[in-house]
C-alpha cells in the first residue's frame, strides 16, 4: 500500500484545499495517474498515483488539510506500506479570468503550438491538463493554430511579475560590484576549450568557481522558509537565466561542485538550447541555492539583479571591457575586465562576507590555471 | 550551401566573407563564445529552416559539421 499525502506544495501555505478526486474510489490507478487535485494560495497542483492500485478515497473533496496529512492510499494485495512520493510534473499558477485553471505544462504546449486562449475554453474543462492540449492537437487541423503571442506573452509576464514584486517586498537587498580582470582566464578557456574541443566560455568558468567556493559561504547558497528562517549551506545547485526571446528561464545545474567544466559547459549549452526552444520541465527550474544573471552582450556594464525567493544571494555578469594601463616600464598595456555583481539579503549577510565572498570569487577567477603566461 | 552557411557566418561573427575558411571556427575570432554559438544556431536554423537536435549543437562548430548536419536534417 502506498500513502497519499497532501505534499509540501510550496514555503508559503501550511494547508492545501483537496478540490477534487479525478478518478473514483475502488478505480485502478497506474503510477502517474492524476488522483486529485490540490489548491493553494499560489497554486493548484495535480496529485499523482506513484504506484499501481486500487485507490482508496478517505478525506472528502472540498476541504482543506494540513500537508503531509493522509487523505488516501493505493491499495495493494501485499501488506507493504510506504508513503507515496507525490511531486507532480504539472503545476498551476495562473487562473484564466473565466475560472479555467490551466496547468503549466499545459500553458507551455499551448504557447509554442500557438493555441488561442478561446479554443481552450471551448473544452469546457475547469481543470486544463497538458494532454487534454495533446488531445486537442491531436484532433485539430494545423491552420487552426493561431499564435495567440499577446496571451502567451502576458501568462509567462505575470509569473516574472510576481516574482519580482515578491522579491521586492520579502528581501532588503543590497549590492555590491567587482571588478575582475579576466585576460588569464579567457586565455585559459581559450586553451582549454582547444585541448577538449569544447566551447567554453566566461559564464561557465564563474558558475564552475561558484561551486568550487560554496562551502566557504554557507549564508550564500541558502534558502529562506515561510517564517523567514534561514537554511544555509545547501548543496552548489545554481540557477543561471537564459533568455532567447522565448521568455526568461532561470533553470538549475544540480551539483556544479561535482562537474568538471567541460561537464558544466555541457550542461549550460543543453540549457540555452531549451530556453531557446522555451521547452523546460517545472523539475529543472526548482531547487537553486543561488542563482547567477548573464548580461554579457556588448557594453552591459552590469545588471542589478534581482534575488530570486527563497535564495539570498544572487550574480549578475557583465560584459567583457578593456582598459589601458601603465606597465611597470612606463608602457601602455591593455587588460581586459567583466563586472561581476553580488545582490545579497540583508537579513543574514553584511557587507563584510559580501566583501569577502566577492574578493574570493575574483582572486579565483583572476588566478585560474593556465599554462599561458 | 556552403557559401550560404559562410554568409551566416560572417553576418553572425561580423567578419568579412574572404576571411571565413574551412577552418573558421570557433578560435578564429573571439566572439565565437557560447552566447555567439547560440547566435549561430539561431541564424542557421533562420536561414536554412531546419531545427538542429539539441544534442548536436554543441559539434557545430566548423563548416563541414554544418553542412554535414543541415544536409542530414533536409534529407529526412
Amino acid at each position: 500500500m502506498s500513502e497519499l499525502v497532501i505534499p509540501q506544495i510550496n514555503n508559503n501555505d501550511t494547508h492545501a484545499l483537496l478540490v477534487e478526486w479525478s478518478v473514483e474510489e475502488g478505480v485502478s490507478v497506474a503510477p502517474g495517474d492524476v488522483v486529485a487535485i490540490l489548491e493553494t494560495s499560489k497554486s493548484t497542483f495535480e496529485l499523482e498515483a506513484s504506484e499501481s492500485g486500487i485507490l482508496k478515497i478517505e478525506k472528502e473533496a472540498g476541504e482543506e488539510y494540513a500537508f503531509g496529512e493522509r487523505i488516501g492510499y493505493i491499495g495493494e494485495e501485499s501488506g507493504d506500506t510506504k508513503v507515496a512520493v507525490n511531486s507532480s510534473q504539472e503545476q498551476v499558477n495562473v487562473q484564466d479570468s473565466r475560472g479555467i485553471l490551466i496547468t503549466d505544462a499545459a500553458k507551455r504546449l499551448i504557447a509554442s503550438e500557438g493555441i488561442q486562449l478561446a479554443t481552450v475554453q471551448s473544452l469546457g474543462k475547469r481543470i486544463v491538463r497538458e494532454k487534454d492540449i495533446q488531445a486537442l492537437l491531436r484532433a485539430m487541423p494545423s491552420q487552426e493554430r493561431e499564435p495567440d503571442p499577446v496571451a502567451a506573452d502576458q501568462t509567462q509576464q505575470s509569473a516574472i511579475a510576481r516574482v519580482v514584486t515578491r522579491s521586492h517586498r520579502e528581501i532588503p537587498a543590497a549590492f555590491l560590484v567587482k571588478r575582475v580582470y579576466c585576460d588569464q582566464a579567457l586565455a585559459f578557456l581559450k586553451e582549454q576549450g582547444s585541448e577538449q574541443g569544447k566551447m567554453l566560455s566566461l559564464p561557465d568558468l564563474i558558475v564552475s568557481e561558484l561551486g568550487a567556493i560554496h562551502e566557504a559561504f554557507p549564508l550564500f547558497f541558502a534558502n529562506t522558509d515561510s517564517e523567514g528562517r534561514l537554511k544555509s549551506g545547501l548543496p552548489a545547485n545554481i540557477g543561471v537565466t537564459f533568455d532567447f526571446g522565448k521568455g526568461l528561464f532561470v533553470p538549475v545545474i544540480e551539483s556544479v561542485s561535482e562537474l568538471t567544466l567541460a561537464e558544466l559547459a555541457q550542461r549550460m549549452m543543453r540549457f540555452r538550447m531549451k530556453a531557446m526552444r522555451g521547452r523546460f520541465k517545472e523539475s529543472e527550474m526548482s531547487g537553486g541555492a543561488l542563482s547567477v544573471s548573464l548580461n554579457t552582450d556588448p557594453d552591459t556594464v552590469f545588471v542589478r539583479p534581482l534575488i530570486l525567493p527563497p535564495q539570498t544571494c544572487m550574480i549578475s555578469l557583465g560584459a567583457v571591457f578593456s582598459e589601458c594601463q601603465l606597465g611597470q616600464e612606463g608602457e601602455l598595456e591593455q587588460r581586459r575586465f567583466v563586472n561581476i555583481g553580488i545582490a545579497y539579503d540583508h537579513r543574514f549577510i553584511n557587507g563584510f562576507e559580501s566583501q569577502e565572498f566577492a574578493a574570493t570569487l575574483k582572486k579565483r577567477i583572476e588566478g585560474v590555471e593556465s599554462s599561458i603566461s | 550551401m556552403e557559401a550560404e552557411i559562410k554568409a551566416v557566418l560572417a553576418k553572425v561573427f561580423d567578419v568579412e566573407l574572404g576571411a571565413i575558411d574551412a577552418s573558421f571556427g570557433p578560435g578564429a575570432v573571439e566572439n565565437w563564445d557560447s552566447a555567439g554559438h547560440m547566435r549561430l544556431i539561431m541564424a542557421l536554423e533562420e536561414s536554412f529552416d531546419v531545427m538542429f537536435d539539441d544534442d548536436d549543437v554543441e559539434n557545430l562548430v566548423s563548416i563541414k559539421a554544418i553542412a554535414d548536419s543541415i544536409a542530414g536534417l533536409k534529407a529526412n
